[in-house]
């Protein structure tokens, strides 16, 4: 197994039942999550806006997933007539399979009793997330084409155009950290934050990481793909029922992905007061602190218009992403 | 489980290869072509290089295809033709892959398959890891790294400067156009991609499709 | 007047009225641009923060509901006089004269003797008002020399079916549930 999956720490594996059982817990816990995400991006958008949210279904409208869920599988899993069926049912798979695959590397936890709190820890890294991340393209891409309408080829060629984009100022920002640290190994990290966190010296590629992050998740002021006003949803208008419905789940679990992600490199990971079972508490926290983030900027900010999209993806954001990797380089070389 | 994955990895390759060339929907050829890198990349990885196999993906699955799916999705998928322009085209590329399989036979058989009955080399610890990558590429291959760079550098220049002066030629931007198209013997715009700018290298073919061909 | 006077004349009068300045951001791009845009982006966050820790402002409706004027027009009711008990309506048809929505109907009758309805000589055998017609403009009540008729505070009416919306005497004379709050002297 070790031979398949190289480690960072070659010295340190793990008996294949303790890997069973952490994904079936990373699974549950995510999972378990997911929905409540979904219920309280509405309810804070609602008081973002003077309003309640969702209050009806369930003390605090908290069953409001649930319903959402039953509607979603009861309706009919409609195909358009001249849409390509086999890519049309492979769009919303590739997305969750991304997704779940990138949940592996966020690390909960240091290794405790000769169990890592994370899922793996590959050395290559923060590599496996952008990999893993362009799988989750493709899902977009085949079911905006194979949908045979022209909102969802426009949707799917505009998330094409966009990811390409952000991707590359995303790595450049991580590329900072990765420099301070030595190591890609998200668990290696979070190690050397011990002290300082890297949000401190590396605010820029915070930010950086940040903005490409929701532009990556297709959120607000970045949804160019499923822009509601001018494109209907863009790549998934013709999708409906179940499918609609795990396209809508996978961008909440890349959300939390990201803010694992970015709470991993830049916010101390696990680090935190208290005894050494809090750790997965204080990533979850963490990593909820800028969920809130994303859904704050939501609330706030209107959709970019395409070309300025670009122009902030080329012409600000990798400027500045190559400027802070310079900078961090020479830093590190001279201290 | 590592001889499980390595055929299903090997099948995956070698039927998305054949996809690419047997699909008549450029569309197909592109996604099989994905496919057949994906397996690329679980190939890399049994062989204990996940940084190749993440940059596999990154870069080629990530990025380049991206980019080709862009193109052919927007062009459209218009069907080729069943038998080719150029005669005699298919014959020749039957020959040519005909003697490059009898060329690649005998050099895999004269090598007697020996090692087949041994576990392969010995790797050592660290053995493709990004460190090690690194490391190399900064010390034992330093230059031919920044050679490529360099000549990545160029290519990437001569590709904006490619597409650049094929939007400034249209209204007559272009200063040497712009003095002919006064008497109005050219239309504007036609004559623009003749003339190369003097100290700047041709833009690599592979590179400007990439960046050029959208408009 | 031809084309050509027309726009003289509207060229002189568009001399006249004073220019307006139009006032102009700064223009955006540059790196000013790019700063200007993050400084507002944060102002922007700043502002939906405070409204977040302003808490909601709504009225959840079926639950709670927002209190009425004392004039408010909501369904009308009939009157009879507290002393007696009679109505006070008389048939007069003056309120279905002045209906603009033509949405009252009414049908005099002679008060018999022994047994009278209304103070007045007639009284109103039948009075309906159909409140999918009514556009509670209130001139009923203004019409009405006796008071009979005056718009109360009740606005949820909503039924399931329009025959329903028929009110009749009897049901215009009940008093109605009071679902209504009314809104206190200093709101």
């Amino acid at each position: 197994m070790t031979g398949l999956l190289p480690l960072a720490d070659t010295q340190f594996a793990e008996s294949i039942w303790i890997m069973i059982a952490k994904s079936i817990v990373i699974f549950a816990v995510i999972f378990a999550i997911l929905p409540i995400l979904t219920v309280v991006e509405r309810k804070l958008i609602g008081r973002f806006q003077h309003r309640y949210g969702p209050n009806r279904v369930g003390p605090f409208g908290l069953l409001q997933p649930l319903a959402d869920v039953g509607k979603l599988i009861s309706k009919e899993s409609f195909r358009p007539q001249n849409a390509i069926s086999t890519l049309f049912i492979l769009g919303p798979l590739l997305p969750v399979l991304s997704g779940v695959l990138a949940l592996a590397i966020i690390p909960w936890g240091d290794v405790k009793n000769g169990v890592g709190f994370y899922g793996i820890d590959v050395p290559i890294g923060i590599l496996y997330f952008f990999a893993v991340g362009s799988i989750a393209f493709y899902g977009l891409l085949l079911g905006g084409w194979s949908s045979g309408s022209k909102y969802s080829l426009l949707g799917a060629m505009r998330s094409a155009a966009q990811l390409i984009s952000y991707e590359v100022s995303m790595g450049l920002a991580l590329l900072g950290v990765i420099m301070m640290s030595g190591s890609l190994s998200l668990v290696d990290i979070v190690r050397a934050q011990d002290g300082v966190w890297y949000i401190a010296p590396q605010i820029v590629g915070f930010l950086i990481f940040m903005l490409a992050g929701f532009a990556e998740t297709n959120r607000t002021p970045f949804d160019m793909p499923e822009a509601d006003a001018e494109l209907v949803q863009g790549f998934m208008t013709e999708y409906g029922g179940m499918r609609f419905g795990s396209f809508l789940l996978v961008e909440y679990m890349e959300i939390l992905v990201v803010s694992g992600i970015a709470a991993a490199m830049f916010l101390g990971g696990w680090m935190g007061p208290g005894p050494g079972w809090l750790d997965p508490i204080w990533m979850l926290l963490k990593m909820l602190a800028l969920v809130f983030v994303f859904i704050w900027v939501r609330a706030t900010l209107p959709r970019l218009r395409y070309d300025q999209l670009m122009t902030l993806g080329w012409k600000v954001l990798l400027p500045l992403a190559t400027l802070n990797v310079l900078v961090t380089a020479i830093l590190v070389v001279v201290t | 489980m590592e001889a499980v994955l390595f055929f299903i990895a090997a099948i995956g390759a070698t039927v998305g290869a054949i996809g690419v060339v047997a699909a008549r929907n450029p569309f197909y050829s592109v996604l099989a072509l994905v496919a057949h890198l994906f397996s690329l990349a679980v190939l890399f990885l049994l062989l204990t290089s996940a940084f190749i196999a993440a940059a596999q993906v990154v870069v080629y699955a990530g990025a380049v295809m991206v980019l080709y799916v862009f193109v052919v999705a927007y062009v459209g998928s218009g069907h080729e033709p069943k038998w080719d322009p150029v005669p005699g085209q298919r014959l020749f590329a039957g020959l040519l892959a005909f003697f490059l399989f009898v060329e690649i036979s005998a050099a895999v058989l004269s090598s007697g398959l020996r090692a087949l009955s041994t576990h392969g080399p010995d790797v050592p610890a660290g053995f493709g890891d990004p460190a090690a990558i690194g490391n190399l590429l900064l010390e034992k291959f330093l230059v031919p790294f920044e050679a490529s760079s360099v000549l990545l550098l160029i290519a990437a220049v001569g590709a904006i400067v490619l597409a650049a002066r094929k939007r400034s030629g249209e209204p007559g931007g272009d200063p040497r156009n712009g003095r002919q198209n006064g008497g109005g013997a050219t239309p504007p715009g036609h004559s623009a991609p003749e003339a190369r700018p003097e100290g700047v290298a041709p833009a690599p073919t592979a590179s400007s499709p990439t960046l050029g061909a959208p408009r | 007047m031809s084309e050509q006077t027309f726009y003289r004349q509207a060229g002189s009068y568009l001399d006249s009225v004073d220019v307006v300045e139009v006032q102009r951001g700064p223009e955006p791009g540059g790196v000013g641009g790019a700063y200007r845009a993050f400084g507002e982006t944060l102002r922007g966050l700043k502002t939906t923060m405070s409204r977040l820790i302003e808490g909601p402002l709504t009225i959840e409706y079926p639950e709670e509901k927002t209190p009425v004027y004392p004039r408010f027009r909501g369904r009308h009711k009939l009157h009879r006089f507290e002393d007696t008990g009679l109505e006070k309506c008389v048939g007069c048809s003056l309120c279905a004269a002045a209906c603009p929505a033509d949405c009252i109907r009414v049908v005099a009758a002679e008060n018999i003797p022994g047994e009278r309805v209304s103070s007045g000589e007639r009284y109103a055998a039948v009075y309906e008002i159909n409140l999918s017609r009514c556009i509670f403009c209130g001139y009923c009540e203004i019409a009405c020399p006796f008071d009979a008729i005056t718009m109360g505070h009740d606005y949820e009416m909503a039924d399931y079916d329009r025959t329903n919306l028929i009110f009749t005497k009897e049901m215009l004379l009940a008093e109605p549930i009071e679902r209504t709050p009314l809104k206190s002297e200093d709101e």
